[in-house]
């Protein structure tokens, strides 16, 4: 937000609604009306008066109506642009003519009661509407006590009552009487799943996830004692390390039944409720909870209606955006994209991934006019800091309460003050909020300081947007120090607050001491090369290529294998029944006419030399041909493979397929199939297991469509699908939904007693129990069909190669699961597809494109900047060479010149390779190579500080 | 283990009874759309009886287990209160599942009780469930009456019309109050006659329960309703008011 | 068309020219249609739905110089020449619309941000309209994210 908030490129219009779209791809005129805020922003400094002195109560939306705020507000405290405004509707002035105190209080003369509604037209190339979604309001469902009993709320009230900055300040309490509930129970499905009372039939996706979450914070906010209990039909957790936070959740004895409660009752104690459910035995169990959360659904935004008639885009039957599974940002009109959960409920990873494929999708069409209108930031000159005193200033935050609630933070910055150096300290609530970056930036140039220290959060989450700000205020940008009072202490000291705030303190005066002996840092800029690498030919392979070639960017596309397509070769359908081979046929004929790519077949990536912007690769065709290949970003695609199952008479019985094997054989020998009377799936074989501890996403959406398919043949066909958790997510769950209505029985197995599979004449026999009436059935099934787990490709070699990280499970690792979930570790590489995780086609493009959009930033400039956190070499080097060896990057050579007293020896570190890890300074015996930002001088200064008393 | 009795699953089955019923409801009454989620059962007063829930007893019938269905004394212990469909995320009409599973129950195996309280009432014009005929209803109605008159001197002058031709309102009344608790029936009386209402008893048709209907005999049911729909128009009535 | 419609062909032409009537141009002073679009447009124009569900079913053989020219959209993504251009072939567009280096996003909640981010940086100009008096959306609202509980901030 805050890198929004201050970007070149970007205009934020607040309180602004489109009213009309007029004009085609590559040509639009918007019209967009904006509703006066009565508070001018220019003069507006945030200070609060005027909300202060309104008298006007009113129901806070964004605190889900379940506290005040005035009619002179401030959306919330981190928003950005960090302005208050009037709300027309509630101000007593604008209403009904009376008071006027926001006027009389504010310091700066900000109010304006003259602003008017203005309309405003813009031009743009492209469009892309991203007007999110709403939670369901379950008033209808009577029977949940929602209104009615104050002890039950939604999912998303819940999140305010949480939260730090939220109504109670993030202590928990209940409604009711404001106590502590000592046990909460979650209610999943409220508003989805459902054809009763409205058409809601699809799944929202999130709510399993976000209430497993909600489960694991409360036990953290309530004494051990507490319990959380969680009423399901199935649990979907079929994101990537999903299962494994659900599988530590039941771990840590958060309760998970399999059943739904008819109706909440008030609790006769008079606070809290009473639920009943069927219990195991076959009879109702009663119990008594505290409180109740209602994983309530997403819906589209009130405002997608308008929103679509505006722009004349299609929607679906429930009104969330029209796309197509091979244009998954693609909306029904040409120029128009969607991003994120409009076009259906998503989560937060997806959606930002989302954002990028539309970001991509414009880019792509938009190419011809790239840089005509976009503006190049410009810094103030550097301060110059080397002489004179060091004058630090320290930041420590708050971080609502993921800090302060452990950590003293007011003694911290007591603390601060006495250390020397420190000439200015100040706590913040949230020291990344634009305010503070606005606050930091003054307290620089106010008071001169020449170095910066913000005790808060890892420096991986917002070292950049400190080390900007820095920048933003003359300052070199690596006077900064960041001391991790958050992951490093508050974090892991839950529970022993007094020593974590000593803690806090000696971290604090670390920082301080290493800044102190911080110098300004500058990096050398290298060209950007132009060009991409993709690795990998199939959907996602081919869809990044194509991506980066309509931007203009010439790509190398290596595939393995002799030909392109990957695993969509052997898929028949997409989710929405369009056939697959068509559409990959032309993007294969796509890619080989374009003149901007080069395909290269039967090639591998053997070697990988440099770092972002500047890669080198050598790959290989057929025995011994290789070729150079020089890129400045690459996309890792290499894909997964169905893994073949080791159960179930899979290898030893011609009836028993995988997935895969089935689409084929059914493909083939129709007649066969058609005429079978009964066949049987076995959903999660070889996923969700020790060895494999993750779900493989696809496989229950494919299975129920396969079952239409059979059904569809024949109706009185029998169709038996064993599983654990149907796990048919967001619109798929249409599909689930189908395939019952034709008749298709589904059995829920425990995986501590697995089906038993044999062979008795012309029949598969499936022995297994039905859950409902606890009896054990025998299925006589002509076919069985294993969803088999599937693993990626490809990842191990590559890792070795460009020294990425790969996950237990063998995927590749991303920056960061929500916020950067294209981004890989390693500058300048970028992952989509199944080598990141099982998904479906229209995921798989959509990453792909999203990588595209996120390569394409770095390409987008034509000379980068080095990190500067590099080795350098220093007189004392005597040319021992010990640190060569080390060095994992091969970034440090040994070199002869002559001396005064003959052949000497020194080292050379190459900055482009080099990733400032220290390796070659913690083993030199001399002091002969530093890296910068961490000299031995600056380290021995943390190790003295931590040592001395405080 | 292997001496378990098994549920034999997978040949192409004759028409199951499920499938019979779904043909006679609208959408099919949503059968096979159970998610097992237990809603329903967690909210049915018979869960429990028999061992039996609806969503077990729904399971069954998906299953094809009809002859456990058919013959289970569970379908007779429905009370039709219609909760389960209420809160059904998938609108699984259960209520209609039992009604026919009632319905097809030969005659002699339908519950005594009700079999013989649907006999009673086919007997008679009156409809009634105790068997009581016409005359007797006409007697205790005039007979109560004239108590009330005579005791209460503020409802000296009130009615309580038998067979009143062209009437606004046709009342009727469970046979249990005239047979075993007949001043039971005066407080209504006394309602319409504050309120200035036109209304009349019939001595035919007069009975409100309908064991037929409970009994799930369709054209039993229809005969009982024929009988007492032609009372009202006979009487040229405009409104039935319905006690039950 | 504009003749079985009861309008004039210049109207065609300035609808297509002011933007309302969404159409690409092509070779041959033809125009590539949606029909999605044009159904809706000349329905929202007041033309009745069954003259022009009855033109667009014969539009195959109805071509005539300045026509429209239809796509069906089941023929997506069919070979041939009755393509939706979801990727931009360079080669169909010889009366190439001046592009404008600018884009307009509609909602400043994650995806909104993420998005104008990515765009701002490639050298994109961006205008990001919230309908709300501050960004951030329904993620601003939630108090920790999993699986690294993180601040939704």
């Amino acid at each position: 937000m805050v890198e929004c908030g201050r970007h070149l490129n970007i205009e934020i219009h607040t309180l602004s609604e489109i009213t009309d779209v007029a004009g085609s791809e590559g040509n639009y005129t918007v019209t967009v009306k904006q509703k006066p805020r009565y508070v001018d922003m220019d003069k507006c400094i945030a200070c609060g008066s005027c909300a202060e002195k309104c008298p006007k109560k009113v129901d806070d939306a964004f605190n889900m109506g379940l506290g005040k705020r005035k009619a002179a507000y401030i959306l919330y405290g981190q928003t950005v642009p960090l302005k208050y405004a009037i709300d027309e509707s509630r101000c007593l002035f604008l209403q009904k003519g009376k008071c006027r105190a926001c006027e009389k209080f504010c310091p700066t003369g900000a109010i304006n009661f003259e602003d008017r509604e203005t309309i405003k037209t813009i031009k743009a190339g492209a469009l892309i509407l991203s007007p999110g979604y709403t939670p369901f309001d379950p008033g209808q469902y009577d029977y949940t006590g929602y209104k009615r009993i104050p002890d039950v709320v939604t999912a998303m009230e819940y999140e305010r009552m949480l939260s730090a900055s939220g109504p109670s300040m993030g202590h928990l309490v209940r409604p009711s009487d404001n106590q502590e509930p000592m046990s909460v129970a979650w209610l999943q499905c409220v508003g989805s799943r459902s054809i009763n009372r409205h058409d809601r039939s699809y799944c929202s996706s999130v709510c399993c996830m976000y209430a497993v979450k909600q489960c694991l914070v409360t036990a953290d906010h309530l004494p051990p004692q507490a319990s959380q209990t969680v009423f399901y039909m199935d649990i979907r957790s079929h994101g990537k390390d999903f299962d494994r936070y659900y599988e530590d959740a039941v771990e840590k004895g958060v309760r998970f039944i399999r059943e739904r409660p008819h109706t909440i009752d008030p609790s006769p104690e008079g606070c809290g409720v009473s639920i009943t459910w069927m219990d195991k035995d076959g009879g109702k169990r009663t119990e008594h909870f505290d409180l109740v959360v209602l994983s309530v659904g997403m819906e589209p935004s009130p405002d997608a209606e308008q929103l679509s008639k505006v722009a004349r885009i299609g929607l679906n039957e429930w009104g969330f955006a029209k796309t197509d599974p091979f244009a998954p940002s693609q909306s029904t009109r040409p120029g128009i994209c969607i991003g994120g959960s409009f076009s259906g409920p998503m989560a937060i990873p997806r959606a930002v991934t989302q954002a990028s494929t539309a970001a991509c999708k414009v880019a792509m069409e938009l190419a011809s006019a790239k840089g005509t209108l976009a503006r190049e930031k410009t810094y103030p000159e550097e301060r110059d800091v080397e002489d004179g005193e060091v004058r630090i200033g320290v930041f420590v935050c708050s971080c609502g309460i993921n800090i302060a609630g452990v950590v003293d933070v007011n003694a911290v910055a007591d603390y601060a003050k006495t250390l020397s150096g420190v000439v200015f300290v100040e706590n913040n609530l949230f020291t990344c909020s634009t305010d503070t970056q606005v606050i930091i930036g003054d307290k620089v140039k106010e008071l001169n300081l020449n170095r910066v220290v913000v005790a808060a959060c890892t420096p991986r989450t917002h070292e950049p947007l400190f080390q900007e700000t820095l920048k933003g205020s003359g300052l070199n940008g690596y006077l900064l120090e960041m001391a991790n009072i958050r992951n490093q202490n508050s974090w892991v000291h839950k529970h022993s607050p007094e020593m974590a705030t000593q803690k806090a303190k000696d971290q604090v005066r670390m920082a301080v001491a290493k800044v102190a002996k911080a110098v300004p840092l500058h990096s050398r800029s290298v060209p950007v090369t132009q060009k991409a690498l993709v690795i990998g030919g199939g959907l996602s392979g081919m869809s990044a290529a194509l991506g980066f070639a309509h931007m203009g960017y010439d790509t190398v596309l290596i595939e393995k294998s002799a030909q392109l397509g990957g695993n969509a070769c052997f898929l028949d359908k997409t989710a929405n029944g369009l056939t697959v081979r068509p559409a990959l046929e032309q993007m294969i004929v796509d890619v080989e006419n374009h003149e901007r790519i080069a395909v290269m077949r039967q090639a591998t990536l053997t070697e990988a030399k440099g770092s972002v912007g500047n890669f080198t690769g050598t790959i290989q065709t057929g025995k011994k041909t290789t070729t150079q290949v020089d890129f400045g970003v690459a996309v890792v695609a290499t894909g997964g493979l169905e893994t073949k199952p080791s159960e179930y008479m899979y290898g030893n019985d011609p009836a028993v397929f995988t997935h895969l094997e089935f689409d084929a054989f059914a493909a083939q020998k129709t007649n066969a199939v058609r005429k079978a009377e009964c066949v049987a799936f076995i959903q999660c074989v070889g996923s969700r297991t020790k060895e494999r501890p993750y779900c493989s996403r696809v496989c229950c959406g494919h299975t129920v469509k396969k079952a239409i398919e059979l059904k569809e043949m024949d109706p009185d066909k029998q169709v038996y699908v064993l599983y654990r958790d149907i796990r048919t997510y967001g619109f798929n769950e249409t599909w689930y939904h189908k395939a019952r209505q034709l008749g298709v029985v589904f059995m829920q197995y425990d995986p501590a007693h697995k089906p038993e599979v044999s062979r008795e004449g012309a029949k598969i026999v499936v022995l297994a129990k039905d859950h409902i009436l606890q009896q054990r059935v025998a299925i006589y099934a002509d076919y069985l069909v294993l969803a088999a787990a599937i693993e990626a490709t490809g990842t191990s070699d590559l890792s070795k190669l460009f020294k990425f990280g790969v996950n237990e499970d063998g995927f590749v690792n991303e920056a960061h699961p929500k916020l950067r979930p294209v981004d890989m570790t390693v500058e300048g590489l970028f992952v989509a597809g199944l080598c990141h995780y099982p998904k479906p086609l229209d995921e798989s493009i959509a990453q792909a494109r999203a990588a595209v959009s996120r390569a394409s930033v770095l390409l987008a400039k034509t000379e980068m900047k080095l990190n500067p956190i590099t080795s350098y070499v220093t007189e004392s080097c005597d040319g021992c060479a010990l640190c060569v060896d080390v060095c994992p990057y091969n970034a440090i050579s040994l070199v002869e010149f002559q001396g005064k007293a003959g052949l000497l020896k020194r080292i050379e570190t190459d900055t482009a390779l080099c990733k400032g890890c220290g390796v070659c300074s913690a083993t030199c015996p001399k002091g002969g190579v530093q890296v910068h930002g961490f000299t031995m001088d600056q380290l021995m200064a943390q190790v003295n500080a931590v040592i001395k008393a405080s | 283990m292997s001496t378990e009795p098994f549920i034999k699953l997978g040949q192409k089955k004759k028409s199951l009874f499920k499938d019979a019923v779904m043909d006679i409801l609208p959408d099919g009454g949503n059968l096979n759309m159970c998610l097992t989620c237990g809603v329903c059962s967690s909210g049915c007063p018979a869960t429990g009886l028999e061992d039996m829930d609806p969503r077990k007893f729904l399971r069954m019938a998906f299953l094809g287990m009809d002859e456990e269905i058919l013959s289970s004394p569970w379908a007779w212990m429905c009370t039709m209160c219609q909760r389960c469909i209420y809160v059904c995320p998938m609108k699984i009409d259960i209520p209609q599942l039992i009604y026919n599973v009632r319905s097809v129950t030969p005659r002699h195996e339908k519950p005594r009780g009700i079999l013989s309280s649907c006999d009673l009432a086919l007997k008679h014009d009156t409809c009634s469930a105790m068997g009581t005929t016409e005359e007797d209803w006409v007697y205790v109605v005039e007979d109560v009456l004239e108590e009330v008159r005579e005791n209460q001197p503020e409802f000296q002058s009130m009615e309580a019309p038998m067979d009143k031709a062209g009437a606004v309102f046709f009342l009727n009344q469970n046979s249990r109050e005239p047979v075993t608790e007949p001043d039971e029936m005066v407080p209504l009386w006394k309602i319409l006659h504050s309120v200035g209402a036109d209304w009349t008893y019939g001595s035919k048709g007069w009975a409100a329960e309908n064991y037929c209907m409970f009994l799930a005999d369709n054209a039993d049911w229809e005969s009982i309703i024929r009988t007492k729909a032609k009372a009202v128009e006979d009487l040229g009535a405009k409104v039935w008011l319905n006690t039950e | 068309m504009a003749d079985i419609f009861g309008i004039h062909r210049n109207t065609v032409r300035n609808w297509i020219k002011k933007g309302v009537l969404p159409a690409k141009p092509t070779v041959g002073k033809k125009y590539l249609i949606d029909v999605t679009d044009f159904v809706r447009f000349f329905v929202d124009q007041g033309i009745s739905e069954s003259l022009v569900s009855e033109f667009v079913n014969n539009a195959s053989t109805s071509v005539s110089k300045g026509a429209a020219k239809l796509i069906s959209p089941s023929n997506r993504y069919g070979k041939g020449k009755n393509k939706i251009l979801t990727t931009p072939n360079q080669k169909e567009m010889p009366m190439a619309v001046k592009q404008i280096g600018s884009v307009l996003i509609a909602g400043g909640g994650i995806s909104g941000i993420q998005a104008a981010l990515d765009l701002a940086d490639s050298g994109y100009y961006v205008y990001l309209i919230e309908k709300n008096s501050g960004i951030g959306g329904a993620m601003a609202k939630l108090d920790k994210t999993f699986p690294t509980n993180d601040c939704a901030m």
